[in-house]
């Protein structure tokens, strides 16, 4: 009985002292630990929960972001040069690697409509 | 992740997914060429090659699903009358897909997808026309560049035969390892008249790489005569002209690239023109 009651304080000294870490303190916020009492009767209301809400949970920005700090933040955000620009092996023009080089593509297939059209006339 | 992920669902219910890859498969049977998103192009290209691995058994069976597969009478009869025989001695690999680059409206990726050996073969005319074109840099980075001009490219076909014996790693030969073995893949299991055409075609096109400037300046010289503020049409950035040897991303880049020197026997529109062999054209 004695040994339940010792060991018993024991864990109530060590859960109250841990109140007093800093580590503790700095997690949860003491307005959560010391709320006001509930209300009991009626509707939840939004006074009520923001009470129960400190000003340190509600984030928010507490300056306008300067110019300077919102171009250093866009700094890397700019359009990338592209690196895979070849030669065609046809005509020379730019053009990217692995890919169909434009520029013959639309001359190739026009030179065919144009053939289908004068066969079609003719 | 995409770990042991089989097929695309192209944001579709299976029954439409489906009919839209018949769709594009009836499409590319009767075009032989169609143009389209990159993974549609890849997933069509698989299932029409099963479809003409169907075509070229010409047993009732295959002949009873390829039916029920395509979607138009007019792609059934291709199928069994002009495919089964185009790839008689090709063991698969009847399509092939070729980057086109991003859509305007919504950089969606392009691709055409083609029927290899059709008539109107994209690979075909883009290797004649790099054939055309390196027989024309050999040519004037040997030679004067008047005589190239008024020479051209007679020798294609010479320099073809020559190309189609060289085996691949080994040194030698006038063409780009990757241009010689396109010819190899190209010339393989087309018939016998097919050098002769590549040749011809490459030939047309080394003596339109060479006459373009002059038919340009004769046109400006035109357009100056009306109008002296004209200015002479400028090149694109990048753009590497015929006997030019520096590349095209620094040309593209200009000052802000790395700089050399311009080669001296490079075909612009001015010096085409004062070449005292090219007589001034009658426009």
């Amino acid at each position: 009985m004695s040994l339940a009651l010792q060991s018993l304080r024991a864990s109530s000294r060590s859960w109250t002292s841990s109140f007093s870490t800093p580590l503790f303190r700095a997690l949860v916020p003491a307005a959560f630990l010391f709320a006001p009492a509930l209300p009991r009767t009626g509707t939840w209301s939004l006074q009520s929960l923001l009470e129960l809400f400190p000003s340190i949970v509600l984030a928010v920005p507490k300056k306008k972001v300067s110019h300077s700090r919102k171009s250093m933040r866009s700094a890397n955000k700019g359009l990338k040069d592209k690196q895979n620009i070849v030669a065609c092996p046809g005509c020379g023009s730019p053009k990217l690697s692995h890919h169909y080089c434009q520029t013959c593509y639309s001359e190739i297939t026009r030179n065919w409509k144009q053939e289908k059209r004068t066969e079609a006339d003719a | 992740m995409k770990h042991g992920v089989a097929f695309r669902k192209f944001s579709r219910t299976m029954s439409h997914r489906d009919l839209m890859l018949r769709n594009l498969v009836t499409s590319l049977f009767e075009h032989q060429r169609i143009r389209t998103t990159l993974p549609k192009a890849l997933d069509t290209a698989r299932l029409a090659e099963k479809i003409i691995t169907m075509g070229k058994k010409a047993d009732p069976g295959s002949h009873t699903r390829a039916a029920n597969f395509l979607l138009k009478p007019i792609a059934l009869k291709n199928l069994f009358e002009t495919f089964s025989k185009r790839y008689a001695e090709r063991p698969g690999g009847y399509t092939r897909v070729l980057k086109l680059g991003n859509r305007q409206g919504d950089n969606a990726p392009q691709a055409v997808l083609e029927l290899v050996d059709n008539p109107e073969d994209l690979r075909w005319e883009m290797t004649a026309r790099a054939v055309g074109w390196e027989i024309v840099q050999n040519k004037i980075a040997k030679e004067k560049l008047s005589t190239v001009v008024t020479g051209g490219a007679q020798e294609a076909k010479d320099i073809l035969e020559a190309e189609q014996r060289i085996e691949y790693g080994e040194k030698g030969g006038l063409l780009r390892p990757k241009t010689r073995w396109n010819v190899q893949k190209l010339l393989r299991f087309r018939g016998a008249e097919a050098l002769e055409e590549l040749s011809g075609k490459a030939a047309e096109h080394a003596d339109k790489l060479l006459a373009t400037p002059v038919a340009l300046k004769a046109m400006f010289d035109k357009k100056k005569e009306k109008d002296a503020r004209n200015f002479a049409p400028r090149t694109i950035a990048g753009q590497k002209l015929v006997g030019e040897t520096r590349s095209v991303l620094d040309l593209a880049q200009g000052d802000l690239g790395y700089q050399r020197k311009a080669p001296s026997n490079i075909l612009t529109m001015q010096k085409a023109f004062r070449l005292k062999s090219v007589k001034r054209p009658a426009v």
